[in-house]
């Protein structure tokens, strides 16, 4: 699978715009700045990934979760860190509940109409979504990418 | 929502160089959490600016890594938004001590040096 150069970096505008509302207004952030923000900001998601990884393993899973990740954060000391991200991840937790919510009714809706014409029950819909997690299956809910390469 | 309170006496929310981080601890991202049922839409477009595809991208290029949550990558991008103001303000405070306008790459150098922290980024600016 080919990997473009540009795919590894992150945005320089979205990372200019990050550093510029960080600062006093009227600082002016030279180019080569800028790219030594973007390429450490690259090396900081590897960093952080592998030390959430390690966290997995050493939990017996294959899937890096998002304890891992706080606690990956943890481990190498950006625990200033830690409480932002409680807030968002508190928020984003809604948001995906909202949206699983909206799908999970969509399915037992469709289910309703197959119920009228096979004379099936409809059955525990939910629990199947969950016992997929348990399994730590992907499903379009939750895993939303797959690292190994094809 | 317990997150935002920890905004008042005992803010622990400091950057590398002490500083106070309360902006982000109440966060110009999370906001008044009292109104977001109002805001939420809003919300939803400033939470995060970096693209999550393109930091699973990144974190493909570890051969140990296979499978990761939504949550797991939603933090790792967040954190990441965390870490590049982190370290722009570590920065900046080379950029006043040289009384200069313009953060330069030095300044990056610098704060990399100085923060036990960031010592993963050493040589990574050598090029």
């Amino acid at each position: 699978m080919a990997e473009r150069l540009e795919d590894l970096n992150l945005p320089n505008t979205v990372i200019t715009r990050i550093i510029k509302e960080a600062l006093p207004d009227g600082v002016n952030i030279a180019k080569e700045a800028r790219t030594a923000f973007a390429k450490s900001a690259s090396v900081y998601i590897l960093y952080i990934t592998s030390a959430a990884s390690l966290v997995a393993t050493s939990n017996n899973r294959k899937t890096i979760s998002g304890q891992d990740v706080l606690q990956a954060i943890g481990n190498v000391e950006f625990n200033n860190f830690l409480e932002p991200l409680q807030d968002v991840l508190e928020y984003f937790r809604r948001m995906q509940k909202g949206k699983k919510d909206a799908s999970a009714k969509r399915k037992m809706q469709k289910e309703r109409k197959s119920e009228d014409q096979n004379g099936n029950e409809v059955g525990d819909k939910d629990n199947v979504m969950e016992a997929d997690l348990d399994n730590g299956l992907e499903t379009s809910s939750d895993v939303i990418y797959d690292c190994v390469d094809q | 929502m317990e997150g935002t309170e920890g905004t008042d006496n005992t803010d622990h929310t400091d950057d590398l160089a002490g500083n106070n981080w309360k902006d982000h601890a109440s966060g110009k991202e999370v906001g008044s959490a009292q109104e977001e049922t109002e805001h939420e839409e809003e919300k939803s477009e400033r939470i995060l600016r970096l693209p999550l595809a393109r930091v699973k991208h990144i974190m493909k290029i570890d051969p140990d890594v296979h499978f990761a949550s939504q949550e797991a990558v939603f933090l790792i991008t967040k954190s990441t938004e965390l870490f590049i103001e982190s370290l722009a303000k570590e920065a900046y405070t080379y950029t006043t001590q040289g009384k200069r306008r313009t953060l330069q790459k030095k300044d990056v150098d610098n704060a990399i040096e100085s923060a036990d922290c960031l010592a993963f980024l050493e040589g990574v600016l050598d090029t």
